[in-house]
C-alpha cells in the first residue's frame, strides 16, 4: 500500500541517499547490462513449457514521466536533465535511465495515458482495478492480478499471484481479489520474506507431519462418508492440499542459488534483490509476479529524488528485461511498468512535481506487445495528449489481449457478471503484436 | 418455494389445527409443521455425543470438556437434554456467546472508530445477562447518540460506521429488517420488485440529518440537525428527482410536526455546540423499528436465530425477505414469529424453543438407504455449518486444555473477566485468520491457504500441545495406557469416543512415532485440523 505522505522528508530517503549515489557510481563501472553470459543450464532445464505469465513493476508514489519515459528537455516544464537516445531509433528517454534506454527495443511506451484519480490510495485502486474507489481491507472490485490469476491459473496452483514489496506485512492479501475469492489474492512477500507459518514449527518433524496429516485425512474421509459434503467442507480440506503444494514450492523463494555475478549485476540493494527474485519466480513459472519499488512521490526536490530512485531502478530493471529476453522468457511474459499517476509539468516552489493524471506514461513489453513502439504523444510541454489519448480501460483490454484472453468475457460471481473493464472500450490494436 | 406449495402448507396448518395440536408445546408444533412440509426420509435423532457437542457450541459458543462428555453419556435420566439446555442457558457463557454473535452480526468486525469495541461488547454482554428483549435492545442501539451515561457504547452501531447515512440505512435494512436494499441505491431493484429506491432512501431519510460531533472533551457523539431532505434519482432516469420523507421499507412516511423556524431546536447549532432538534428523525427510526407492530423486526430475528442454529433460514438468504422469496415453512415461521413477538421478543426463550425441537436435534448423518441428499429446505437432516472464528478459537483452546491451564495458573479463584482477558489475544489470532474482512457479513465463509498453514504450523498451536499443568497433554502423561490416551484425545478434541477402526489406526500411528508423547501430539493435532472439528454438525 502506498504511503500517503510525501516521501520527501522520510528518514530512509535522507540517510540512504549517499549510499545510493555511491552504488550508482559503482554501477557505472559494472559492465554492460544484458551480457550476462550464457544462460545457466539448470535454469534452462527448469523452464516450464510455454505458459504465459505477467510481471508487473509497480513504481509507487507516481514516477515523473518527465524524468523517465517522456522527457521534455529545454522547455519550461522539462527540468534540468538531458534526454538520451535509446535502442529504439528516434525515441529518447531521460538521462537517468541509461541502462533501461538500451533495453527499450523490448518495450512499448504509452505517453498519452489519462486517468481520473490523483490521490495515492484512489490512484492505486484505480490502476489496479480500473474502477474508482478506495483501497480498504475489503476491495469492491478485483485487482488485475487477481483477474488474470482467476482466468489463467491452473486449478491446483497454490501460488498464482505473488507480490514482492519493501513495505507492509508479509501475508496473504485477501482484499485485492475481492469477490473473485481469497485464492486469487496476492501473497505479499515483504522484502522477499515468506509469510508466517510456512515453516514447520520446532518439534514437528517431517515424518511427524506425515503421520499427522495422514490421520487427519482419514478422519475427514470417515466423517464425510455418510454426511452431506458441502462447498464449505470441501473448501476446508482443499485448503490443506493447497498449503502442502505451497510448502513443496517454498524453495523457489530461496535466494541462495543466485550467483554472485547476478547479485552484483542487479545490485545489492532492495529493488535489485527484488528484481532478481522476480526473475527467479518467472523462471519457475509463477503466473503473476508484482514487484513494488517505492517511493516516487516527489513533491519536493523532484530532481534529486529521481536521481536516487532511478539509480535504484535503472540497472536492475534493465538487467531483468535483458535476462528475460535472453532466456527466451520475454516472449511469454507480459511486462507492465506503471505508477498510480504521473507528475505535473509545472514545478512547484519546493522544486517538486505534484500528482498529475491528465497525461502521463507507462511501459509495456513482452508477450503480445509490439517491440520498440511508442504510442501516443504529449504536447511539447507535457500538459495533455495530442495524439492517441489512452484511458485505463483500453490498457486493461490490452493486457488481456496480449495474453490471448478475451477481455470482453465477464467473470460470473454468485450469478453476477463482473466485467474486466468498460465493455465499450477496446484493446490498443496498434501496440499488439 | 413455489406458491402452490405455500398454499398447501397453509392448508396443512388448517388440517392440524385441532385441539390436540393447540395444547402441545411450541417445539412439538414446530416439528409437526416442519415435517408436514416434506415426505422425504429424515435423519434419526442425534446421538448423545452429537447433541452434546452441538448444543454446547450453539448455546455457549464452545465445546464441552472430556469430563463433561463422559458425564453426559453416562447420565441415564430421560430429560437430560432439556436439563442440559436449561443449564447452558443459565451460564455466563451464554451471554458471552450471544454478545460475540451479535457483535459480529451488527458490527462485522469493523475496527475501533469513535467507540471502544470492548465497551460495546460489554454492553451487549450485559444485555444478554439481563435477557434484554430484542425490541428494547434494537431501540437502544438505534436511539444511541453517545450521550446516555449508562450506555454510551451503544452508539457504536452508528459511530463505528462514521455516521454515514447510506451505509447505516443499508445495514438497518439488512440487519434489523431482513432486507438488503443495496441495489435500490441506484435504481429500483431489477430482481426484487419489493425493493425500490424509495424503500432505501426512506431509510436514509431517518438518518440524513445526523452527523458525528466531537465535544469539547473530544468525545464522539451523534448529533442531528432540524433540516435537510433526501432526494434521489434512478440511474436509468437521472433527470427525474424524487424527494422522500422518512419511512420504513414498504411503510408509510412518518408524520413530522411543522414547527416555526425559531422552535426547531431544543439546542440550536453553534460553534462547538451539539445541536438537538425538537423533532428527531433518528428517534423516530428507533421508535418505528422497535414498535410492537413492526413484524419485520420479529421476523428478521426469528429467521436469523433459526439460521444460526439450523444452518439455513426459513427465509433464505436471511437478508432477502420479499414477496417472491417466501419462507420454506410458512406455518412454522408464522407460529414462531407470533410466539416470539408475544413473549416480548425474548431471545433466550426463542433459543430454548429451537433447541428443544426434534428438527434441531436430528443427526447430521444421512438416513440409510439410497435416498440421496435431501434438499436443504426440507430440514430432513442436520446441516454441517462452519464454526464462527470465535467458536473455533474457543473450541481450540478448550480442546487443547489451554483454558484449563490458564485458569489453573490464575490461582484458586480466578475471575472470569481476567481469564477472558488472558485468552483474548489468542482469540484474536483466530478471528484474524478465519473471519471475513471488516464490513463483510459476519457469516461469510472462505477457506484459504493461510488458515491451513495457521492450523498446521503456527507455533502458538504447537505450544498448546506441550504439556502444561491442567491441559490435555499433561493429563495424557498421567494415563497408564495408550488406549486411555486415545480415548481422552478423542473426547477432548472431537467430544466423542473413537470407533474401533479409529482406535486401531491411532495405535499404529502412535507406535510409529519416536515416543508416546509425540504420537499423541500428532493425533491430537490431526483431529484439531479435521473437518469434523472445524464444523458444527
Amino acid at each position: 500500500m502506498t504511503s500517503l505522505d510525501s516521501a520527501c522528508t522520510s528518514f530512509t530517503r535522507l540517510t540512504s541517499r549517499r549510499q545510493h549515489l555511491g552504488e550508482m557510481m559503482r554501477g557505472a563501472t559494472g559492465g554492460l547490462v544484458g551480457l550476462s553470459g550464457l544462460a545457466d543450464p539448470s535454469i534452462a532445464g527448469a523452464l516450464k513449457k510455454q505458459a504465459k505469465r505477467v510481471l508487473m513493476v509497480y513504481l509507487s508514489g507516481g514516477i515523473s514521466q518527465f524524468e523517465s519515459w517522456d522527457p521534455k528537455r529545454a522547455t519550461t516544464t522539462g527540468g534540468p536533465f538531458h534526454s538520451i537516445a535509446s535502442s529504439v531509433p528516434g525515441t529518447h528517454v531521460g538521462e537517468l535511465i541509461p541502462h533501461t534506454a538500451q533495453q527499450l527495443h523490448h518495450l512499448t511506451l504509452i505517453r498519452s495515458l489519462s486517468t481520473p484519480e490523483v490521490e495515492h490510495g484512489r490512484g492505486y485502486y484505480y490502476v489496479h482495478t480500473g474502477h474508482s474507489g478506495s483501497p480498504s481491507a475489503n476491495w469492491e472490485d478485483p485487482a488485475v492480478g487477481s483477474m488474470i490469476a482467476k482466468r489463467m491459473a491452473d486449478e491446483k496452483d497454490p501460488l498464482p499471484y505473488v507480490h514482492i514489496t519493501p513495505e507492509g506485512g508479509s501475508g496473504f492479501g485477501k482484499g485485492d481479489a475481492s469477490i473473485l475469492g481469497a485464492r486469487f489474492g496476492p501473497v505479499n512477500l515483504v522484502d522477499g520474506k515468506l509469510p508466517a507459518n510456512t515453516s514447520r514449527p520446532e518439534g514437528l518433524s517431517a515424518s511427524g507431519e506425515r503421520r499427522r496429516d495422514s490421520l487427519r485425512d482419514s478422519t475427514n474421509r470417515r466423517f464425510l462418508k455418510r454426511r452431506v459434503r458441502t462447498a464449505e467442507t470441501e473448501a476446508y480440506s482443499y485448503s490443506f492440499e493447497q498449503a502442502a503444494r505451497l510448502m513443496e514450492r517454498k524453495g523457489i523463494f530461496s535466494t541462495d542459488r543466485e550467483t554472485a555475478r547476478d547479485r552484483e549485476r542487479y545490485g545489492d540493494h532492495e529493488f535489485g534483490r527484488h528484481c532478481l527474485m522476480a526473475r527467479r519466480l518467472i523462471e519457475q513459472g509463477l503466473l503473476f509476479v508484482k514487484v513494488t519499488h517505492t517511493n516516487y512521490d516527489s513533491h519536493c526536490e523532484n530532481f534529486s529524488f529521481h536521481v536516487q530512485k532511478l539509480a535504484e531502478f535503472d540497472r536492475p530493471f534493465a538487467a531483468l528485461v535483458g535476462d528475460l529476453a535472453e532466456r527466451g522468457l520475454l516472449e511469454d511474459t507480459l511486462l507492465i511498468v506503471t505508477s498510480e499517476f504521473g507528475r505535473t509539468p509545472s514545478i512547484n516552489y519546493n522544486y517538486g512535481r505534484d500528482h498529475y493524471g491528465k497525461c502521463w506514461s507507462m511501459a509495456l513489453g513482452g508477450c503480445g506487445i509490439a517491440r520498440g513502439a511508442v504510442h501516443g504523444k504529449s504536447d511539447p510541454r507535457g500538459w495533455e495528449a495530442t495524439e492517441n489519448q489512452v484511458n485505463l480501460a483500453q490498457v486493461f483490454h490490452t493486457y488481456f489481449a496480449a495474453l490471448g484472453l478475451d477481455s470482453h468475457k465477464e467473470f460470473v460471481v454468485d450469478g453476477r457478471p463482473v466485467a474486466v473493464a468498460d465493455k465499450s472500450e477496446q484493446a490498443i490494436a496498434e501496440i499488439l503484436r | 418455494m413455489p406458491k402452490t406449495l405455500y398454499a398447501l402448507a397453509l392448508a396443512q396448518l388448517a388440517f392440524v389445527a385441532v385441539p390436540a395440536f393447540g395444547e402441545q408445546k411450541l417445539h412439538h408444533k414446530l416439528d409437526q409443521l416442519i415435517r408436514a412440509g416434506s415426505d422425504l426420509p429424515r435423519a434419526v435423532q442425534s446421538s448423545d455425543e452429537e447433541f452434546h457437542r452441538r448444543v454446547h457450541l450453539d448455546l455457549i459458543g464452545r465445546p464441552p470438556t472430556s469430563a463433561q462428555v463422559r458425564a453426559f453419556s453416562s447420565d441415564a435420566s430421560g430429560r437430560k437434554r432439556q436439563a442440559l439446555i436449561d443449564d447452558l442457558l443459565s451460564r455466563p457463557g451464554y451471554s458471552e456467546h450471544l454478545a460475540e454473535w451479535f457483535d459480529a452480526l451488527l458490527m462485522e468486525r469493523r475496527p475501533k472508530k469513535h467507540v471502544e469495541p470492548a465497551l460495546w461488547r460489554a454492553y451487549l454482554r450485559k444485555s444478554f445477562e439481563d435477557n434484554n428483549p430484542w425490541n428494547r435492545l434494537a431501540k437502544e442501539v438505534l436511539l444511541a447518540d453517545g450521550t446516555d451515561a449508562a450506555i454510551p457504547a451503544a452508539a457504536r452501531f452508528y459511530l463505528g460506521r462514521g455516521g454515514e447515512s447510506k451505509l447505516i440505512a443499508r445495514d438497518v435494512g439488512r440487519l434489523f429488517l431482513g432486507r438488503d436494499l443495496r441495489c435500490a441505491r441506484c435504481h429500483d431493484d431489477l430482481l426484487r420488485a419489493d425493493y425500490r429506491m424509495k424503500d432505501f432512501y426512506g431509510l436514509v431519510a431517518f438518518l440524513n440529518r445526523s452527523f458525528v460531533f466531537k465535544d469539547k472533551r473530544q468525545r464522539s457523539l451523534f448529533a442531528e440537525r432540524a433540516e435537510g431532505e433526501v432526494s434521489y434519482a434512478s440511474a436509468f432516469s437521472p433527470q427525474e428527482q424524487e424527494t422522500v420523507r422518512p419511512r420504513l421499507p414498504g411503510g408509510k412516511a412518518i408524520d413530522e410536526p411543522t414547527t416555526k423556524d425559531s422552535e426547531k431546536y431544543l439546542v440550536a447549532p453553534a460553534e462547538g455546540v451539539r445541536p438537538v432538534p425538537r423533532f428527531s428523525r433518528r428517534k423516530a427510526l428507533a421508535e418505528r423499528v422497535s414498535a410492537a407492530d413492526n413484524s419485520a423486526l420479529a421476523r428478521n430475528m426469528v429467521n436469523r436465530l433459526w439460521a444460526k442454529m439450523l444452518g439455513r433460514g426459513l427465509v433464505h438468504p436471511v437478508d432477502m425477505h420479499h414477496s417472491e422469496n417466501p419462507p420454506s415453512h410458512p406455518a412454522a415461521y408464522e407460529l414462531l414469529t407470533k410466539e416470539f413477538a408475544g413473549s416480548g421478543f425474548d431471545i433466550k426463550d426463542l433459543v430454548r424453543t429451537i433447541a428443544l425441537t426434534e428438527t434441531y436435534q436430528q443427526s447430521s448423518r444421512l438416513p440409510t438407504g439410497d435416498s440421496g441428499v435431501p434438499e436443504p429446505t426440507a430440514f430432513a437432516v442436520a446441516k454441517i455449518r462452519p464454526l464462527s472464528p470465535e467458536q473455533l478459537g474457543h473450541a481450540t483452546m478448550v480442546a487443547t486444555g489451554l483454558v484449563a491451564a490458564e485458569r489453573e495458573s490464575l490461582g484458586p479463584k480466578p475471575m472470569d473477566a481476567k481469564l477472558s482477558k488472558t485468552l483474548r489475544p489468542h482469540l484474536n489470532a483466530f478471528v484474524s485468520h478465519f473471519a471475513a474482512l471488516p464490513g463483510v457479513a459476519h457469516d461469510h465463509y472462505e477457506a484459504s491457504i493461510d488458515q491451513a498453514l495457521f492450523v498446521s504450523h503456527a507455533p502458538m498451536i504447537k505450544s498448546w500441545l506441550e504439556p502444561r499443568p491442567g491441559n490435555l497433554m499433561h493429563r495424557l502423561q498421567r494415563l497408564g495406557s495408550v488406549d486411555e490416551a486415545i480415548s481422552e484425545i478423542y473426547l477432548s478434541v472431537l467430544s466423542r469416543r473413537p470407533t474401533s477402526a479409529e482406535r486401531s489406526e491411532a495405535v499404529e500411528s502412535i507406535d510409529g512415532a519416536p515416543d508416546r508423547q509425540a504420537g499423541c501430539r500428532e493425533l491430537a493435532w490431526a483431529l484439531l485440523s479435521s473437518v469434523e472439528f472445524r464444523f458444527n454438525h
